[in-house]
């Protein structure tokens, strides 16, 4: 009786082997699948001074957040106020060069006042909207007694070195945000900004500030 | 005289379809054992940066260990393909170099490149590759997968 048990249970374990057997079974694989993913999205902006370890971009370099804010400024003479006569101003920007390549993009500051803006929008596909780069002032600069001027009283004029046409247009701020260039995918965009004062208007003495913030927006 | 000047080149029309019979069947290769060095591979910018010439290919490197069972043909005359899938959009290239028991080279999304000529000694061919995959980044705009496959053709 107890052989005869134990016979049944060898049985039942080369059953369940076999069953086992069945399940491992691996089917042929013609083929073999290399997964991928696309390429990263990135943007970089730069106004005025720029930070870049290593030399350039195109060398390898790695930009830096720079919190710098550049200056444009102009003292307007007495003689000179509120005749219609534009008054050139000068920058506290030193930055002549792409940081794409080094190239002397923008032509010395200190003398045409040229403020260096340039950047890129990186992004896989072929499909989708395009960055933009705004820049957004305030409706009036001011002094330290109220006193106002328009921010529309300040222009600018494009240009740089070997541009037939200047990336971003000229113009001139409207007080408030507004579109300076739509940024196409995987483009690269630089332009020299140098800003007048429009001087058609007696103010009164004083220094007067605002600020221009630019900003480089994907969809 | 002119049936003697016909003869040359038939003679050699006739000798290239027996090098290699036009009746030659190409079957599927099973590649059970064949394994990648990372599961999905990312596909870099070669310049993340656009500059002014506008570089906008993407690559990506993946190290491939191959098992090829080819033990139904030993001892045949064979060749075999390594062939990539048709993929989205641009075309992608890969391009691999081996060890030496397969032929280095380069195949684009929907053709096949031969790899290997001769008689089949071995049940499995085992090789490792470094195979680099390139590409219009713009045109990549999502994960993909990429199906290579390997192809045998050999005469009946």
């Amino acid at each position: 009786m107890t052989h005869s048990l134990r016979t049944h249970a060898l049985r039942w374990h080369a059953t369940l082997g076999l069953g086992m057997c069945c399940c491992v079974f691996v089917p042929a694989a013609h083929g073999y699948t290399v997964g991928i993913t696309a390429g990263t999205r990135a943007l970089f902006l730069q106004v005025g001074a720029g930070t870049m370890s290593g030399t350039t971009f195109n060398s390898g370099g790695t930009p830096g957040n720079n919190t710098a804010v550049n200056t444009a400024s102009v003292t307007v003479p007495s003689a000179q106020l509120g005749s219609g006569t534009a008054q050139a101003m000068t920058t506290s920007s030193a930055v002549t060069s792409s940081p794409w390549d080094g190239f002397a993009f923008c032509t010395s500051p200190a003398t045409t006042g040229q403020v260096y803006v340039g950047g890129f929008y990186r992004v896989p596909g072929l499909t989708g909207n395009a960055a933009t780069l705004s820049v957004t002032t305030p409706i009036s600069l001011t002094n330290g007694n109220g006193d106002t001027i328009p921010f529309a009283s300040i222009a600018w004029t494009s240009s740089g070195n070997s541009d037939a046409t200047p990336t971003i247009p000229s113009g001139a701020f409207t007080g408030g945000a507004q579109t300076l260039l739509s940024v196409t995918r995987n483009t690269w965009f630089e332009s020299c900004m140098a800003f007048r004062y429009l001087n058609t208007q007696l103010v009164p003495a004083g220094t007067f500030t605002g600020r221009a913030v630019f900003t480089l927006t994907t969809p | 005289m002119k049936a003697g000047r016909l003869a040359a080149p038939t003679a050699c029309l006739l000798l290239a379809l027996a090098a290699w019979p036009a009746a030659a069947a190409t079957f599927r290769v099973d590649d059970t054992g064949t394994y990648l060095s990372q599961p999905m591979t990312p596909m870099r910018w070669r310049q993340l940066v656009p500059g002014r010439a506008g570089d906008n290919t993407v690559e990506g490197r993946v190290n491939v260990a191959l098992r090829l069972n080819l033990s139904a043909w030993v001892n045949r005359p064979a060749r075999i393909y390594m062939g990539l899938a048709p993929t989205e959009g641009e075309q992608m290239l890969a391009t691999w170099r081996t060890q030496g028991r397969l032929l280095p080279g380069t195949v684009r999304g929907g053709s096949r490149t031969l790899v290997f000529e001769g008689v089949v000694r071995e049940p499995f061919l085992q090789e490792n590759i470094v195979l680099d995959l390139m590409a219009d980044g713009r045109s990549v705009e999502r994960a993909q997968s990429l199906q290579f496959f390997f192809e045998i053709e050999v005469t009946p």
